[in-house]
């Protein structure tokens, strides 16, 4: 079988699908083998959360050329707003079957990355400061990125109506940053606009970026040695039980990615220089007679504002994001299952968790076609989606989403998946 | 179900391949980019105590006994000194009529001379030996001393019809007389003791360029002249139109002598120089009278003589209603003046007078539409042609504790110096003067609204012309401005942004 699927944020839909390979990713129990070896290839498993409203509102055409039109975005906004980014790219998956045992090896290349940004920042780069005098402005934005390589190895066993699993994985970091802590706060004094901008903020890096004076930031190539194994090592478990209540109902439940990587390569933190006051040109030492020099106040500013280099740690614990979750398949007919996901979503990163909802269905269109539609409640979000299952023969070709409203216009079209590979059996 | 299955497929099919490419988007929408920025443009915050002492040696601010602000306007430091007044005595010839000779010290200045201190000059004396034997020849002065015994020296021995030249220094040599003379004594000595003249037709003596590094004596009356000097009051230069009025102005002469004998203070003129370009003469028995100047009472000391002229000996208040631009002063030092010859002075060749005439204002008065103007260079941030500035505000606070208002206007002028713009509105920007009763400070907003043209011309100014015109907080009330007074001030603007 080969498989191809799109899906939403950390989707559910294509771990729900029939005889899907990749489920075991989710939830290790569910591994419904019965062939001697399963083998897959290349699955990649992508998604893109965007927090703000939705970008087809703020992007226009004129003639042959596309217009961003940000002001269309900035009142959609939050208090906080977000870029997520998760990839798993999994290279090859190799399992079989023993009696009642399965057991299978894989490696992965994994990504949780991060970007959050306060409305006040676009605020202020979009409007100015001019309408928020005597207003603090807080316009930290936040990032975490997480980039790993991840070899593991799955074990389930089939008690009869309850299946127990477990993915042990090794990883490695390659790279790492995140911002820490503190925020950059900006305050227009209404009496002549004096700007004060205190800045606590505060950043780490680990075989990530340098940050060079100036506001130069080189980020760090990942070399094949980066990715080598050996580096930056930590240990994450998946684990899974699913229980087969009859022979159309059965209930799971599954915890993914609990662990974390302890890195020690390259660690840098660097932070913002505290409060500064710009004031404009100061004229008491020569208000009459030496005119005013705008360009040396701007360098003051920029030099006051610049981060440094501080006190590191030697080494980070990072720990993964990790998800919780139960659920249940309900199989209506030869042509009709139903799915249900309940799950939690947590986040390392500032420590925020969200709910999320999947229900899905699958019909038969042909006998070797399903279709899925599916409903999910992700971030604050409804989402609507479609899948195609495909299984010409050995392999299993997948196409998901949860989330048609990409493509159809709405304020809610904030995220988007991608989820494909290719699996046969023999 | 087959066709609800076939329609589905359709749509799945139409969601995966139907996206807008949007790596295709070539900028964002800078049409309706158009933020609002408001930033400080300058500070700066003007307290007198700071600025004490810190214009020029001429003009300076100081903060007098009560904490009050005082103008300081000084002339130049005029020294006197004693090279100046006495005079080296050059020569002093004489001859050998007898044994001693007693010959007159002819001191060009009316001086009775007790002790002196010789800094220089020679004594010479010129001869022939008339004994057919060799002889030493003895000089005996009794008015002079070496290290404290008459000066008594021999010399030779001088051979049969040999030539008699002897030259001594005088320098550190004192002198003690009674009277204007000294005696010169000058003997030959021959090998049996026998002591004689040298004959009177063939000595000849002198004592030349004799110069004095201290002496002691009564000094008669004589007028020195001192100093004469022109002070530039510039606090009034700039006057326009308005008044201003100091309450308590004071010229001050500073005095510091170390002549040892009774000195006067003798002003022959000071008068004040008006920006009507009248000449006003300041009155006071201290102006035709003169003062008298300390002296000290042993040398290498300095006595300090610090003169007023107030309104209370004067007519000063009257004299600085009148806007001066200058003052102008002529003095002269009378020696002795009382020719009081019980007195014994003393003076050395580092004696001197020094003298400096202050104007002193304090800052304690009154002032109504006092107009002042300076002529600055300008230059508005450059926008680099990277966007444009629309309709935007200049924002203007201050904060004053300073019992002064003021309403200022800068125009703007362009590189010919014409006038393009003004800078605050037509009616320029008041600053509230600050009433003690009313607290700490007082603040004053102003915001001053312009045009996209008018920044744009603003940008091509190279000057700003600025007038400003101060009155005392209820005027005529008289106000006094301290040492701890200051203005704060600062300037913003706030615009919209285009073509960015």
């Amino acid at each position: 079988m080969a498989s191809s699927a799109t899906f939403g944020q950390i989707g559910l839909s294509p771990f729900t699908a029939p005889n899907a390979l990749q489920g075991f990713r989710l939830n290790p129990a569910r591994t419904n083998f019965d062939k001697k070896l399963y083998v897959g290839l290349g699955h990649f498993n992508t998604d893109f959360y965007n927090s703000a409203g939705d970008v087809t509102n703020a992007v226009s055409r004129e003639g042959d050329k596309l217009f961003l039109d940000i002001g269309e975005l900035v009142g959609d906004l939050e208090e906080q707003n977000s870029l997520a980014n998760n990839v798993e790219f999994m290279s090859l998956y190799v399992g079989t079957s023993v009696n009642r045992w399965r057991f299978g090896l894989y490696h992965s290349f994994r990504l949780q990355a991060e970007v959050r940004y306060p409305r006040d920042l676009v605020e202020l780069i979009w409007n100015g400061n001019g309408p928020y005098v005597g207003e603090e402005l807080s316009i930290a934005p936040g990032g975490f990125y997480n980039a790993w390589n991840q070899i593991g190895a799955h074990i389930a066993y089939d008690f009869g109506k309850i299946q127990l699993g477990l993915n042990l994985n090794r990883n490695f970091g390659a790279s790492y940053g995140e911002t820490e802590s503190g925020d950059i706060s900006v305050y227009t004094d209404p009496d002549f606009y004096e700007i004060t901008v205190n800045n606590t903020h505060q950043v780490i890096s680990s075989s990530f970026f340098t940050y060079e004076e100036d506001y130069t930031v080189d980020v760090e190539e990942n070399a094949w040695r980066q990715w080598a194994f050996g580096r930056n090592g930590g240990w994450s478990l998946d684990l899974g039980l699913n229980f087969q209540v009859n022979e159309k109902l059965s209930l799971h439940g599954f915890l993914r990615d609990l662990g974390s990587i302890t890195y020690d390569e390259n660690i840098r933190r660097y932070g913002g220089q505290g409060e500064f006051i710009y004031d404009g040109a100061q004229l008491e030492d020569g208000l009459l007679d030496q005119g005013i020099d705008y360009d040396v106040n701007l360098d003051t500013i920029i030099t006051e504002l610049d981060y440094q280099e501080i006190q590191a740690p030697s080494e980070k614990e990072v720990s993964l994001h990790a998800t919780y979750g139960i659920g249940a398949d309900y199989l209506l007919n030869e042509k009709n299952r139903f799915s249900l996901i309940l799950s939690q979503y947590h986040s390392s990163f500032q420590d925020r968790s969200f709910e999320m909802l999947h229900l899905g269905w699958h019909g038969r269109l042909l006998k070797w076609m399903w279709l899925n539609a599916n409903y999910s409640y992700k971030f604050d979000r409804h989402n609507i989606g479609l899948g195609l299952t495909l299984n010409p023969g050995p392999f299993q070709f997948m196409l998901y989403t949860d989330n048609l409203f990409v493509v159809f216009p709405n304020e809610q079209g904030q995220q988007t998946a991608l989820f494909g590979g290719m699996s046969f059996t023999l | 179900m087959r066709i609800l299955l076939t329609v589905a497929l359709f749509v799945t099919l139409f969601v995966f391949f139907a996206c807008e490419d949007y790596r295709d988007i070539n900028d964002f929408d800078r049409s309706d980019y158009r933020p609002e920025f408001a930033v400080p443009l300058a500070t700066g915050e003007f307290e007198f105590s700071e600025i004490i002492g810190q214009t020029s040696s001429e003009s300076y601010l100081e903060v007098n006994e009560d904490g009050q602000v005082v103008f300081v306007f000084s002339g130049d430091v005029a020294r006197q000194g004693s090279l100046d007044i006495f005079n080296e005595i050059q020569l002093i010839p004489f001859v050998a009529q007898d044994s001693c000779n007693v010959i007159p010290i002819p001191l060009t200045n009316e001086i009775l001379l007790d002790y002196a201190v010789l800094s220089g000059g020679s004594m010479s004396i010129l001869s022939r030996n008339p004994y057919a034997e060799p002889i030493m020849v003895e000089l005996y002065l009794p008015e002079l001393r070496v290290d404290g015994e008459e000066y008594l020296r021999e010399f030779g021995p001088f051979a049969p019809d040999e030539s008699i030249t002897i030259d001594q220094p005088l320098e550190g040599i004192e002198l003690i007389l009674g009277k204007e003379e000294m005696t010169i004594c000058v003997t030959a000595i021959l090998p049996d003791g026998t002591r004689d003249r040298l004959p009177s037709d063939n000595t000849f003596g002198a004592l030349r360029n004799m110069t004095f590094s201290y002496i002691e004596g009564y000094w008669d009356y004589e007028v020195i002249p001192m100093d004469e000097d022109t002070i530039e009051i510039e606090v009034f230069e700039t006057l326009r139109r308005g008044d201003m009025f100091f309450e308590e102005p004071v010229v001050t002469v500073n005095l510091e002598n170390s002549f040892g004998f009774p000195v006067r203070a003798d002003i022959r003129a000071l008068e004040m120089y008006t920006i009507t370009g009248d000449t006003f003469e300041i009155e006071s028995p201290f102006v035709e009278n003169g003062f008298d100047i300390e002296y000290p009472q042993n040398n290498g000391e300095f006595e300090n003589t610090i003169f007023q002229f107030t309104k209370d000996n004067s007519n000063l208040p009257t004299a600085t209603s009148i806007k001066p631009l200058a003052l102008y002063y002529d003095m002269y030092a009378i020696a002795n003046p009382d020719r009081d010859t019980s007195i014994t002075g003393f003076m050395s060749d580092s004696s001197e007078i020094i003298v400096r005439v202050d104007v002193r204002l304090p800052l304690k008065g009154r002032a109504s539409e006092f107009e002042a103007r300076d002529t600055v260079d300008f230059q508005v941030p450059e926008t680099d042609g990277s966007y444009d500035i629309e309709d935007g505000e200049l924002k203007l606070y201050f904060e004053n504790s300073i019992p002064v208002g003021l309403t200022v206007q800068g125009y703007l002028w362009d590189e010919n110096n014409q006038v393009i713009d003004s800078l605050f509105g037509q009616d320029g920007i008041t600053v509230v003067g600050h009433d003690a009763a009313t607290g700490a400070f007082t603040t004053t907003d102003a915001i001053v609204p312009f045009t996209q043209e008018q920044f744009d011309l603003w940008e091509s100014a190279e000057k700003v012309h600025i007038v400003a015109r101060f009155t005392s907080v209820n005027y005529p009330d008289i106000v006094t401005i301290r040492g701890d007074d200051k203005m704060r001030f600062g300037m913003g603007i706030k615009a919209e942004l285009s073509n960015l």
